[in-house]
């Protein structure tokens, strides 16, 4: 069953297609975004099989798609994007990921790198006392009982309310920061109490803030509608939804796989666990879901709020972050692609709508959605534009990042958290926080090369450049 | 490959190691029996998380309901996990009460912790093989960090 090169259609020389008749389970052609490079790095892992599998799925839609920066995940591989019919297609936590609603957040300031410098190490240090990270230390506001079912209802619009951001930061977030079909009484009392003392937190793992300047900008247009320039300091923050997002995907996975013997689903891996979705498993999964992801939202909201203060502080009253965009890339939704509702799982991956969809702000109606694409620590990230193309082949979706290619434990032999440490600050980007093991394991060398991944997107033109981003400051959870 | 030894007064055989994975992290663990099977699995988390212990002692009791031993060999950690990060609390002693295989009750003994090094965001049932082998029980467990 395992494909092979040769047995894979070459449409492109950034796309790539399992055909449908390859295996009888599956129900519609797997296509993948990568280089011949990538390509090869794909095979190495069950990134293909999985995605096989989910091509098998009762309910899905004209094709499954995995993009450049895939590997192998829980059921459905990382970088992974299906669309399945409604109303009974399937809706899969493992389609979504455990990290529900980990995304991306860009602010701008209006200040150039040179004019601050000097401050980055006093920035960074003090983003790391403001911005609570690692594991085990809660955030400073605890949201319980009807104040937490207000922010799993309202997401960064409820933080907005209360005083920790200004409503344009709203408008430049995907789904304005909140999904209205939440209901917090399908988000269990242990996924609330874990998630009480977490919202304005970082996390750990991969999640990060960075500081970063304007390196390159490949479209003014697109830059100036962007508000970004050259050498302009900007801040990145990543983050998810925490503790409470991984009980909710924990307990619903560990629902689905009661309850699917009843549905007669059958599938070709477990652990694509999954129920109709106009079953109440189903439905209730996705009110859950869309509970966290306004976690999520609300999280990257407080800690926008916290790192603004964070700049005052340092910088004086005048240093501003505005909100360019923020972008979900654990999630799923309801969207209409081709005169289709369906709903688009994407996992590890990214929403890139095209220019003069009605969903994206105002101010980017003629370049296109934002995507911020997150490199790993030290590397290049970037910003991207959804295409007119993305929305015909790929379900207004693109890659998330770079994705990993070796393991940690590989990571860790190969690197040492003390030297990493050395050689990011002796190229001028501050660091804090994490342990050494961290460190390591999350070092460049471990991850895909982000600009190979990014120019796999934009040859297959699912996405297009708007400028690319070097780290100037870390602070890792 | 790293190993994580710790010894205990009734076993000095491996009681658990950590397996390369592109992005995550496998755990292999072993018992001489079910049980220890499942507290060395609870060690082995504790361990990969690395706690900075406080001063404070704790107890918690846990039961979990699964719909085999594999799944509750998984949903027991994710429900460790999960009482972890309540609490801010890391576990040195497990107490199995009553176990089958489906069901297990089992009191934790340790201590409030003030963070841990590492981060565990879930345990998944990826790969998930648990057997016995040549008179002990090994099970493999990837967890998503």
């Amino acid at each position: 069953m395992l494909p092979q090169k040769k047995d894979l259609k070459k449409i492109n020389d950034y796309l790539w297609e399992i055909p449908k008749d390859f295996w009888p389970r599956m129900k519609v052609p797997a296509r993948i975004y990568a280089s011949e490079k990538i390509l090869e790095g794909i095979f190495r892992d069950r990134s293909l099989e999985q995605l096989m599998n989910v091509a098998a799925m009762p309910g899905v839609v004209d094709k499954v798609i995995v993009m450049p920066d895939a590997h192998e995940g829980y059921g459905f591989p990382i970088g992974g994007v299906a669309a399945m019919k409604l109303p009974d297609g399937l809706i899969s936590p493992g389609g979504v990921g455990y990290d529900i609603n980990c995304g991306v957040r860009l602010l701008r300031s209006g200040l150039n790198y040179s004019q601050i410098k000097k401050e980055i190490p006093r920035l960074v240090s003090q983003i790391q006392r403001d911005v609570p990270s690692g594991v085990g230390r809660g955030g400073r506001e605890v949201f319980r009982g009807e104040a937490m079912d207000k922010i799993l209802a309202g997401g960064a619009r409820r933080v907005v309310e209360i005083g920790f951001g200004e409503k344009a930061d709203l408008e430049y977030c995907e789904s304005g920061g909140v999904l209205e079909g939440a209901d917090a009484s399908k988000v269990s009392v242990k996924a609330k109490a874990r998630g009480a003392d977490q919202v304005g937190t970082l996390g750990a793992g991969n999640h990060f803030i960075e500081i970063q300047r304007v390196e390159t900008i490949f479209d003014k247009e697109a830059a100036n509608r962007l508000g970004l320039f050259q050498d302009q300091i900007i801040l990145m923050i990543h983050t998810g939804s925490r503790g409470l997002g991984h009980q909710v995907a924990t307990e619903y996975i560990q629902l689905m796989m009661r309850v699917m013997p009843k549905y007669k689903i059958d599938l070709p891996d477990r652990e694509l666990a999954a129920s109709p979705f106009d079953s109440p498993e189903g439905q209730d999964y996705f009110a859950a879901m869309q509970g966290a992801a306004n976690f999520a939202w609300a999280n990257r909201q407080l800690i926008t709020h916290l790192v603004r203060g964070s700049f005052q502080k340092i910088l004086g009253e005048a240093a501003k972050l505005n909100t360019v965009y923020d972008v979900a890339h654990n999630i799923a939704k309801l969207e209409k692609h081709n005169g289709q509702e369906l709903l688009i799982h994407r996992k590890g991956a990214t929403r890139a709508f095209g220019p003069h969809h009605p969903e994206i702000p105002a101010a980017y109606q003629n370049i296109g959605q934002p995507v911020i694409i997150p490199g790993s620590m030290g590397t290049y990230s970037y910003v991207l534009l959804g295409t007119e193309q993305s929305m015909k082949e790929a379900f207004g979706s693109t890659c998330h990042g770079a994705g990993r290619t070796m393991s940690r434990h590989a990571a860790l032999r190969l690197v040492r958290g003390e030297t990493l440490k050395q050689d990011l600050e002796s190229r001028g980007i501050e660091v804090r926080g994490g342990s050494w093991r961290g460190l390591a394991e999350e070092a460049p060398i471990a991850y895909k090369d982000i600009d190979a991944v990014v120019e796999t997107v934009v040859g297959a033109g699912i996405a297009r450049k708007a400028a690319r981003l070097a780290p100037v400051g870390v602070v890792k959870g | 490959m790293f190993l994580f030894i710790i010894t205990m007064r009734e076993s000095r055989k491996k009681q658990f190691e950590f397996l390369p994975h592109p992005a995550d992290v496998k755990m292999r663990v072993w018992g001489k029996n079910k049980a220890e099977l499942m507290r060395n699995a609870v060690l082995g988390v504790m361990n990969f998380m690395r706690p900075e212990y406080g001063e404070e002692k704790i107890s918690r009791e846990v039961r979990v309901e699964s719909l085999d031993f594999p799944t509750l060999l998984v949903d027991f950690l994710s429900e460790v996990l999960a009482q972890a990060d309540l609490g801010d609390e890391a576990y040195e002693e497990i107490k199995i009460d009553d176990m089958t295989d489906k069901t297990i009750s089992a009191t934790f003994f340790g201590r409030k912790v003030k963070k841990f090094e590492d981060d565990i965001k879930a345990v998944t049932y990826h790969d998930l093989t648990v057997e016995k082998k040549n008179d002990r029980w090994e099970a493999v467990v990837t967890f998503d960090i």
